[in-house]
This record gives structure tokens, C-alpha cells and sequence, in this order.
């Protein structure tokens, strides 16, 4: 998943979390597709963040999959005896795999 | 009382005026900006605030007046305004700038030593205010209930009681006591304050008794808003061995071992506009009746009297 | 002669006088303050994302003025106790820090994270206050704070020190100053007043053993640090997941099921932080550029 300004939303990619207006109600459930209406809808609302699923925007700096595993080992890499750190490890590993993927 | 919190850049202007305020033992403490100031006012805060309408920017004076009369702490310190010229005081708004007495300028250094020091006497007289909570006391309390009778808009007069404050005490000790009692007060105050500031009022008969008075429409909130706040703050004030029991075994008035709740809070209602009260004194004994009500139940409640629900 | 040393920086560090917040949250919370529909709930909640003013709202109903002394180990209950006024005042009076410097947005970033873990295990924990144990959580860093305003010099040796010899922020703490932020922290939530249940919780999130009355607190806190640091919300002054202590470990009982489930929920809740953060920097940049 990933949170993007409401400006970078396009057609097509779909909601991760549910959007809410700043009192709280819902406006677009997740797992909606966006389209150009809905889009529109929400930057009226004056809405700056959404989360939408895998990640479809290239942020500039931002780091590739590959780079942000190797940051994960090299966190890790002075624990490796801790067997609950190691589990630890694996799982936001997985964790971060899966989220990169569009459902 | 020593330090004095001087708030602009011309109040102490002639190194004389300087002099003679610090001879008589004053400490005088000069800030040129709000933030400073408030700073000081929060942390270690002054004895008394002489301040210039023009201070700092837009609408410093009124933040800095606020972060002295707004607390409950600190409304007994003494505010001196200081003006520049008469006109200026034409249009002030008295409850805005809630200050307790104000200069023009010029003065000379001996009108102000003579107004600070009857700031200080006044701040002795004026208030029946209660030592430990700072809220005021009976006095004020009957004249704030009479002048809710006599106005055309219903009001809720609500007294708070502590339950199991007596096994409390006894259990705790009167120190561990008295900061549950200043808890409440805070708590009832601020809530007030944020909910229904208009028209409101906040007093302490003494002991774990508090009277507040709110306009009709805001009772439900505020008692609500009380009530959760209290639940909230209080597991504080209880040790945790006690908190995981639920209870624990005192000696009632009668010298007899019992079982006692823990702390909660109890508040009778009485609503000006459904009766035809004339005297405050009837208010307060419908008022025990609704009491009696009220405290019975588990925990923390409110409770309106009956006629005032038609 | 280290022992003079060492003195000199207790002196120095107890003294800190200047805790500065990030601008955005400042900026945020005066807007707020200034509009007249902004209710105390409101403002608690930004207040409860920051460190610094929390740290100092806990400083202040614990001080001898207000009368609570060692009492109040909830943020919560602070807000509820000091009111809306003082909450502005304290805003008012708040310094922010000169230039936006990453490495404050990181430390806020960590706390904040903590925090949010803290307040996981401690609700799945059962613990009977688990608000008490978020602030801890939110606080706990307190000490490099100080030790960055008030050594400042020593602090560029420590990250030098960090950088050259690849070595972990307390090692270096502990070789160059003698002691380490934990240990600040605690002195300064001592000094301040604070209940032990957050003192000791503070000084012993490094090492959970020491902890006499509060071992779970610590150790709660001290795993949370780890997750936190594991997960790269907010990165430390080094890049290293600290070791985690046996004791600490023990303690929490957590089998690979209650780490999924936690995982899970941590990275749920480190969205909406993530989107919080986000429109602090956006605050902080709009006021950067009028």
C-alpha cells in the first residue's frame, strides 16, 4: 500500500484504506477503483492523503524494493543470534514483499 | 509578595522607579516578548503582572492576560494594566481585559508602589475563596444561586459530592485527601470552562463539596463531560492494589469495619426555571433531597430533581 | 577527572532549559488554539503525537505548583487536569527548533512510532492503565533531546564517533559522556517530577532488568523500541536494531502468532501516523515559504 497526495490519483488505482471527510464519515470505501468522478470528489473535500494499493507512484528518492530488503538485513545484521528478532525480520520482509503487490 | 512580572518596554522606564520598587523588596522581572513571558508564567509563576496594553504584538496582552486569569491557580495574582493615554480607556471591554486595576501614564514611581500595594491588600479582602482549591466560597456561592434564581433564564445549579471521600481519607491520609479534592475542582473547571464558559459559575463549599451553575441546555454535557473525566483521572489517585479489588474495608462514622467503594462522584441538580424559587435556601435543601437520590447509586452519577424533568 | 567530567554534564544536562518542538506541530496547534470550535479532546490528540510537549505537560501538572505531585502518569489525565488555557499558554511559550534538522523529525517520528506500539502491547497485554504506558513510550527519548541542545559539541563527537567506528549510539554515549540517554532521561523525568511508573520505565528501556517496580513497563517499552527501529519508522542515530534483553523478552511472553497479529496491527495504525507526519512537513514547508 501506498499513501499518495490526492493529486497523483489516477484512474484505476485502487483505495487501500477508506477515505474519510475531517468529521469522520466515510466517502470512498476501500477496495473502490478510483475514477475521474471519485477523484474529483475527493480533492473538492479538500482531502490531501490517500492510500491506495500496491504502489503505483514512483516517488523521486524513493528507494526500490530491492533496496529497502537490503536496508531490512542491515538493520538486522547485528541480531542475527536473537531467534524472536530473527522471526521478526522475516516477517516485515514478507510483509513489505506483499505490500508491494496490487492485490 | 515579591515578583513582579513587568510586561513591556516603558512601564520601569527611569532607573528610579527601579530604585524605589526594589528597595521596598519587590523583585522585578522584565520581559519584552510573550513568548518569555508566558514562559515565566507557566513555570514559576510571578506574584503580581504589570502590564502595558501595548505589549508585544496584535493580541499579546490579551494571551498573556488569559495565562494568569485562566488558570485557577493563578486568578488571585494581581494584573496592572498600564495605559497610555485616557482615551484608550473609553473603549476597553472590562470582561475582556479582566485586569484589577490599571494606571495611565505618567505616574510617578510612588503611584505605582501605592497601587501594587493595594493590589496585594485587595487580593486579601476581596475573595472567601477557598485556600486549596482557589474557588470561592460560601459568600459567593449563596449570591451566585440567588442571582441564578432571579434571572429570566433557567439555570441547572449542580453540587458536587465526592462518595467514599470520609474511608478515603482515613485510609490515605488528609494530604492524599486534599489533592482528590483539587483534582475535582480542576476537573469540574476546566470542564466549565471549555463547555459553558457564559453564565457559569464554580465554588467550593468546603471539603469534598462543590457547587457549579450552568445554564440549562448545558447540564447534560457538562455533567456528562465531568462524570468521564473523573473516571478517567481518578485511578491516579487510588493505589493499584486497591484499583484491581474494587474496594476496600474502612470503619464507618460508627466505628463499625465496612466495606467501601472506591472514589466517585455524585452530582445533584436543581433547574431554576421549573420552580418559582424566591431564596436561595430553598434551592439548596430541594437540592439534598435530590442528593440523598443520587448518592445511593453505584458509581458516578448525576441526577436532575423530578419536577424539574416535565 | 572523568568523574568531574561526568558531573559537568549532569549539571549541564539537568539544567536543559530549551526543549524545542517541531515548527508544523507548533504551527498546527496555534491554528487550532485560535479557532474558537477547537475543543481541549482536539488539541490532546495532536499534543499526544509530540514528545516534547508532552514530556513538558507532564512536567508541569506534576510540578509542586499545581499540586500533583508524582501523580499524573497519563498524558490524558495531564490534559484533563490542566485545561484548555494553560495547554494554550504552554503553546504560546514553546520554542520550536531554528532550522528543521532531519534528525528532529526522526526522533519525533521514532517517539511517535513507539507509542503507537507501546499502546498495542500494552492493550493486548491486559495491562491496567495502557495510556500510561504509550506515554512512557512517547517520552522515553527524552534524554537525547537533551543531550543534543545542551552538549551540543559532544553531540557532533557522538555521531563522528557513530559514523567512523560504525559503532551504536549508547556505545558511544557511555564512552564519551560516561552515561547514556536512557539514563538522562531518567534523571530529567526525576527531576521533573514524574511518577516513578514513568521514571523508571525511561532510564531502563536499554536494559529492562534494572527496573524495579516497573519491570513490564520497561520491557514493553524496550521491545517496542526494537519493533519500532526493526519496521525503519524513523530512523535512529544509528541503523542497528538494538539486542533484545532476555529478562525483557521473558517477561512479555509472546509467542510467533501474537508477533504476526502484532505486526499486523502496528502497521496499521503506523498509517494514519504516517499521514500525520506527512502534513506536519507540508505545514512546516508552507510556513518555510511565505
Amino acid at each position: 500500500m501506498q499513501q499518495i497526495l490526492s493529486m497523483q490519483a489516477a484512474e484505476g488505482m485502487v483505495l487501500g484504506k477508506d477515505v474519510l471527510t475531517s468529521d469522520g464519515r466515510t466517502l470512498c470505501g476501500k477496495g473502490t477503483s478510483l475514477t475521474t468522478t471519485i477523484i474529483e470528489r475527493i480533492r473538492k473535500m479538500d482531502i490531501s492523503y490517500i492510500t491506495v494499493e500496491g504502489h503505483p507512484v514512483l516517488v523521486e528518492g524513493e528507494k526500490t524494493l530491492e533496496q529497502e530488503l537490503r536496508d531490512i538485513e542491515k538493520r538486522f545484521s547485528r541480531v542475527k543470534h536473537v531467534p524472536p528478532l530473527r522471526y521478526i525480520k522475516k516477517k516485515i520482509m514478507q510483509r513489505k514483499v506483499a505490500g508491494r503487490k496490487t492485490p | 509578595m515579591k515578583r513582579i512580572l513587568v510586561a513591556g518596554e516603558k512601564i520601569i522606564s527611569a532607573p528610579e522607579h527601579r530604585i524605589v520598587l526594589e528597595a521596598k523588596g519587590y523583585q522585578l522581572l522584565l520581559m519584552h516578548d510573550l513568548h518569555s513571558a508566558v514562559s515565566l508564567i507557566l513555570e514559576d509563576p510571578p506574584d503580581m503582572l504589570i502590564m502595558e496594553k501595548t505589549f508585544g504584538e496584535d493580541k499579546a496582552p490579551l494571551a498573556l492576560l488569559n495565562a494568569v486569569k485562566g488558570c485557577l491557580q493563578k486568578t488571585n495574582i494581581p494584573v496592572i494594566l498600564i495605559v497610555d493615554d485616557k482615551q484608550a480607556l473609553a473603549g476597553l471591554d472590562w470582561q475582556q481585559y479582566a485586569v484589577d486595576d490599571f494606571l495611565v501614564r505618567p505616574f510617578a514611581p510612588e503611584v505605582l508602589r501605592a497601587r501594587i500595594r493595594l493590589a496585594e491588600a485587595r487580593m486579601i479582602r476581596v475573595f472567601d475563596n477557598n485556600p486549596l482549591s482557589r474557588l470561592p466560597g460560601n459568600t459567593s456561592i449563596l449570591r451566585a444561586i440567588q442571582k441564578a434564581i432571579d434571572s429570566d433564564e433557567s439555570h441547572g445549579v449542580c453540587y458536587i459530592d465526592i462518595d467514599n471521600f470520609k474511608p478515603y481519607n482515613d485510609r490515605y491520609g488528609f494530604s492524599q485527601g486534599d489533592d482528590v479534592i483539587l483534582m475535582v475542582a480542576r476537573i469540574a473547571v476546566n470542564v466549565i470552562d471549555e463547555l459553558a464558559r457564559e453564565g457559569s459559575f464554580v465554588g467550593h463549599v468546603g471539603g469534598d463539596d462543590f457547587v457549579f451553575i450552568v445554564k440549562e441546555e448545558k447540564v447534560k454535557p457538562v455533567c456528562e463531560r465531568i462524570l468521564a473525566n473523573f473516571e478517567i483521572v481518578r485511578n491516579m489517585f487510588i493505589p493499584a492494589e486497591d484499583l484491581k479489588a474494587g474496594c476496600y474495608v474502612e470503619k464507618d462514622r460508627q466505628g463499625r469495619e465496612t466495606v467501601f467503594g472506591l472514589l466517585s462522584l455524585s452530582i445533584a441538580v436543581v433547574m431554576t426555571g421549573a420552580h418559582h424559587f424566591i431564596h436561595y435556601g430553598e434551592v439548596s435543601t430541594l437540592a439534598s433531597e435530590v442528593k440523598h437520590f443520587v448518592k445511593k447509586k453505584e458509581g458516578s452519577n448525576y441526577m436532575i430533581d423530578r419536577r424539574s424533568q416535565v | 577527572m572523568e568523574d568531574t567530567r561526568q558531573s559537568q554534564f549532569r549539571k549541564a544536562l539537568r539544567e536543559v532549559k530549551n526543549l524545542p518542538t517541531l515548527p508544523g506541530i507548533i504551527a498546527k496547534l496555534t491554528r487550532m488554539a485560535e479557532n474558537p470550535d477547537t475543543t481541549t479532546e482536539q488539541m490532546g490528540k495532536v499534543i499526544s503525537k509530540d514528545h516534547i510537549l508532552a514530556a513538558k505537560l507532564l512536567k508541569l501538572v506534576n510540578s509542586a505548583f499545581y499540586g500533583f505531585p508524582q501523580k499524573i502518569s497519563s498524558l490524558n489525565s495531564a490534559i484533563i487536569l490542566l485545561g484548555f488555557n494553560v495547554i494554550k499558554s504552554l503553546i504560546i511559550s514553546s520554542s520550536i527548533f531554528e532550522l528543521m534538522e532531519s534528525q528532529d523529525v526522526e526522533l519525533w517520528e521514532h517517539s511517535l512510532g513507539c507509542a503507537v506500539v507501546c499502546s498495542v502491547l500494552a492493550n493486548r497485554l491486559g495491562v491496567s492503565d495502557p495510556e500510561e504506558v504509550s506515554t512512557a513510550g512517547l517520552i522515553h527519548d527524552i534524554g537525547k533531546v537533551a543531550i543534543k541542545m545542551e552538549l551540543r559539541q559532544e553531540f557532533e563527537t557522538l555521531r563522528q564517533m557513530v559514523h567512523d567506528r560504525q559503532i551504536p549510539m549508547i556505545e558511544a554515549e557511555k564512552e564519551l559522556l560516561g552515561i547514556d540517554h536512557a539514563e538522562v532521561g531518567g534523571w530529567l523525568a526525576k527531576s521533573w517530577n514524574l511518577p516513578a511508573k514513568l521514571v523508571e520505565p525511561i532510564a531502563c528501556h536499554h536494559n529492562p532488568l534494572e527496573a524495579k517496580d516497573e519491570q513490564l513497563c520497561a520491557s514493553i517499552i524496550h521491545f517496542s523500541d526494537i519493533l519500532i527501529r526493526g519496521l525503519g519508522y524513523g530512523h535512529g542515530d544509528d541503523v542497528w536494531v538494538p539486542p533484545l534483553s532476555k529478562t525483557a523478552w521473558q517477561l512479555l511472553n509472546l509467542t510467533p502468532q501474537d508477533l504476526d497479529e502484532i505486526l499486523e496491527e502496528v502497521e496499521e495504525k503506523l498509517w494514519d501516523v504516517k499521514g500525520f507526519s506527512l502534513e506536519i512537513q507540508a505545514e512546516l514547508e508552507s510556513g518555510m515559504t511565505t
